[in-house]
């Protein structure tokens, strides 16, 4: 597998691609590190070779990153991440994906707007508009994987993949301002017990 | 992401066509980047980090020009001839400088270019530094991959060598300095020395110009010489190099500069890089060539275009695109360093269409839905204890050893350690929940009473067999504060819980450094410890600041 990567790293292997160039280091890939984004584990889970092809699949993530933490930002959080593996799977399908997503969560106002991932090309943010602060925000970050980055688990068929900030989503739903808001070991207990949970619309 | 500083009106003459605030948003909304802020002329743009291209506004520009139809197809850059050469000596080699914590590589790449016929006023210098600081900060790490010196030319005699010299043997009087100094002085005693020294610490030699006088024209990638001087309103000629550790990112960057200068009006002129071994022209304007098909760009985007439409959609994004038969040969710009595959080629085809201008449709993928039979139970237990008034929670993973163990009255097991926390108190992962419940009782101790919670989450301890040398470990742990807390509360919980999951947990007498004695078990599971419950010492109580009794069990939920 780490000779695979280090070939399509560097020349693009078998994709067609001209590569990242440069000199892709195994030792410092082995250093162990806690995610700081849920594609890492969508990787993972295409190296087990589990994948029953078609198939959607997410799951929810603890993530991780090494910053002070201030009032808007902590050292972890969560993600929610999705793929779908299937045959003939575009940008429009992606597209469509999304704007369901957000059906769901009560959004239709919403604009797609190009954005870059290593990972994906093309790339798409998903913006929707919050009424009350009359701004636009983005919520939902996806793509389609790169020829490169499927390459080394040998995965033929086209993936589209979306991520999005969880606790992000929760501050929106519960009408908050900060992740510290609604996430962490210091909410109060009183909050958390009061709070309504049964909605009859988001 | 990259945010650039600049002006709106010297953007709107770049681009040879007014907008308003409003309409520039929109314009690079389409494009993938965004405004920030405008305040008065001053206004803050974030790109992506693919498009170092845009990093200058005359780049920017370049890109808004053809994005909007005024300047469409690929740019054409030229060098109008070769100047002069620039030999590079291989003792460079031995320079060895940090590109990250852990490894380190030899300086030992240089490009260089001229460019002349510039007029310069005090906002085009400005523009100059920022775009240079920006590079250093970005793109070259902030110096760890990469050094650009610009010089006014007429100082300077041709040709030119990039060397390693002993740091002693140095001597040059850098720019903001009153004196001659030595390499090591200049790490010790110039400000930028000392603020990039750790670059070149440790090191016996460091890296100099030197021209065809001997003069020592700078020491990259720290300052440059006071005699060479500075670009001022007077220059009409620059030198440019750039030196590094890998040489596709210095011609990137060489390249970004040249096509910001010529843009200015200058003409750019070439050096021979000489090489031991191979000789190198720079700057390098060669374009890069692919061939695609029409048929993948539906298959990437899933809108069909017609090669008519496609080339018009490329030609907006700066490149030049020719039918022949059902492929289109596709020519795209030196300076667009994300043309990896066709991929990219297509994505540009995309935004220079509008994604705001697809008809998004949902995929016809179809799958049965599901969840994994472990968060089923997970959600179920969670259920369960909600059912008998419990409170929920999420606490963080990341702890220190007082919260984890002495906090707890206990000696700390092995862990996963964090070396380099930003937070030192966040310098490792949790190996056992309880001592996180207890953390948000501390939080919570002004709040009302009793306080019933749990929490069901992973845990992670050190397992030498891994391929990531440690395992996740999903656990539940639950803790009642309240003033008639006893064992048997824990106990009711936990037989509740039991016999809702069809498992026979027991519980036999047990002491815990952080129980009370006598008042504590193991729970087990056909004879198997997977837990323990009891009631909390005093000394743990005290020790997270409250006033109640706790008691409380934890449970690992590998059995499941």
């Amino acid at each position: 597998m780490a000779r695979k990567v280090k070939s399509v790293q560097e020349t693009g292997g078998k994709t067609g691609s001209t590569g990242h160039g440069g000199v892709w280091n195994p030792e410092l890939a082995k250093e162990l590190v806690l995610r700081t984004h849920s594609t890492a584990t969508t990787f993972r889970y295409f190296g087990t070779k589990k994948l029953e092809i078609p198939c959607k699949y997410f799951y929810l993530a603890k993530v991780f990153r090494n910053e002070a933490i201030d009032a808007t930002h902590g050292a972890e959080f969560h993600q929610a991440e999705g793929f779908i593996v299937g045959d003939g799977l575009t940008l429009v399908d992606l597209m469509g994906f999304v704007k369901e997503f957000y059906k769901k969560l009560g959004i239709t106002k919403i604009r797609f707007k190009p954005v870059f991932n290593p990972y994906t090309e093309p790339s798409l943010q998903a913006y929707y508009y919050d009424e009350d602060a009359k701004k636009w925000y983005a919520l939902i970050n996806s793509g389609i994987f790169r020829p490169e980055a499927l390459e080394p688990y040998g995965i033929k068929k086209s993936v589209i993949a979306w991520g999005m900030g969880l606790d992000r989503m929760a501050v929106i739903l519960n009408k908050k301002q900060r992740m510290k808001d609604i996430a962490g070991g210091h909410l109060s207990f009183d909050w958390l017990k009061s709070r309504p949970t049964i909605k009859s619309e988001l | 992401m990259v945010v650039i500083d600049t002006k709106f009106n010297l953007l709107q003459n770049l681009v040879g066509k007014k907008f308003t605030e409003k309409e520039l948003v929109e314009i690079l909304f389409d494009m993938g980047f965004e405004l920030e802020e405008k305040v008065g002329d001053d206004i803050k743009i974030e790109l992506t980090p693919e498009r170092s291209d845009c990093i200058s506004t005359y780049g920017l520009a370049r890109a808004i020009r053809a994005y909007l139809g005024i300047k469409t197809g690929l740019p054409k850059y030229a060098v109008e001839r070769m100047i002069s050469t620039c030999k590079v000596d291989s003792s460079l080699k031995q320079v060895l400088v940090p590109v990250n914590p852990e490894e380190k590589a030899p300086w030992q790449y240089v490009v260089c270019a001229v460019v002349k016929g510039l007029e310069f006023d005090d906002d085009r210098i400005k523009e100059v530094i920022r775009v240079q600081e920006k590079l250093h900060q970005t793109y070259l790490r902030k110096r760890r991959k990469g050094g650009i010196g610009i010089y006014p030319l007429d100082k300077i005699k041709m040709p030119i060598t990039f060397t390693a010299m002993a740091k002693d043997k140095i001597k040059f009087r850098p720019l903001e300095a009153n004196k001659v100094m030595t390499g090591s002085e200049i790490l010790m005693k110039h400000s930028a020395g000392r603020e990039y020294s750790y670059l070149l610490e440790g090191n016996k030699n460091y890296p100099v110009f030197i021209d065809a006088n001997t003069n020592i024209l700078s020491m990259p990638p720290i300052i440059n010489s006071h005699d060479t001087g500075k670009v001022d309103e007077t220059t009409k000629d620059i030198f440019i190099e750039c030196t590094g550790v890998e040489l596709e990112p210095l011609l990137v960057t060489l390249n970004i500069l040249t096509t910001m200068f010529a843009d200015m009006g200058g003409k750019v002129h070439g050096f021979d890089m000489l090489y031991s071994g191979k000789k190198i022209k720079t700057p390098d304007f060669t374009t890069r060539k692919r061939t695609i098909n029409l048929e993948e760009i539906d298959q990437l985007l899933g809108i069909k275009f017609s090669a008519k439409d496609a080339k018009k959609l490329l030609e907006k994004m700066m490149h030049s695109a020719n039918l022949k038969g059902s492929k289109l040969e596709v020519e795209s710009p030196s300076f667009r360093v994300d043309m990896w595959h066709a991929v990219d080629i297509i994505d540009d085809i995309g935004r220079a269409y509008g994604y705001n201008n697809m008809k998004p449709r949902f995929p016809n993928v179809n799958t049965i839905g599901n969840i994994f039979p472990e968060t089923k139970i997970k959600d179920d237990m969670a259920d369960v204890l909600a059912g008998l008034g419990l409170v929920e929670i999420f606490t963080e993973a990341l702890t220190n050893e007082d919260d984890q163990y002495s906090k707890m009255n206990t000696r700390s097991v092995p862990y996963i350690k964090i070396p380099h926390a930003v937070e030192p108190s966040l310098n490792m992962v949790r190996t056992w929940l309880t001592p996180c419940l207890f953390r948000s009782l501390n939080f919570n101790r002004s709040n009302r009473y009793p306080q019933e919670i749990f929490e069901i989450a992973d845990v992670v301890i050190p397992d030498k067999k891994a391929d990531v040398k440690s395992k996740n470990v999903t656990k539940l742990s639950m803790l009642i504060a309240d003033l008639t807390a006893n064992f048997t509360r824990a106990k009711q919980v936990l037989q509740a819980l039991s016999e809702s999951m069809e498992v026979q947990l027991e519980v036999k007498a047990k002491d815990y450094d952080w129980f009370v004695s006598g008042r504590s078990g193991a729970i087990t599971l056909n004879g198997k410890e997977v837990g323990y419950i009891g009631e909390f010492h005093p000394q743990v109580i005290l020790n997270w600041g409250l006033e109640v009794p706790v008691v409380g069990f934890e449970i690992d939920l590998s059995f499941l």
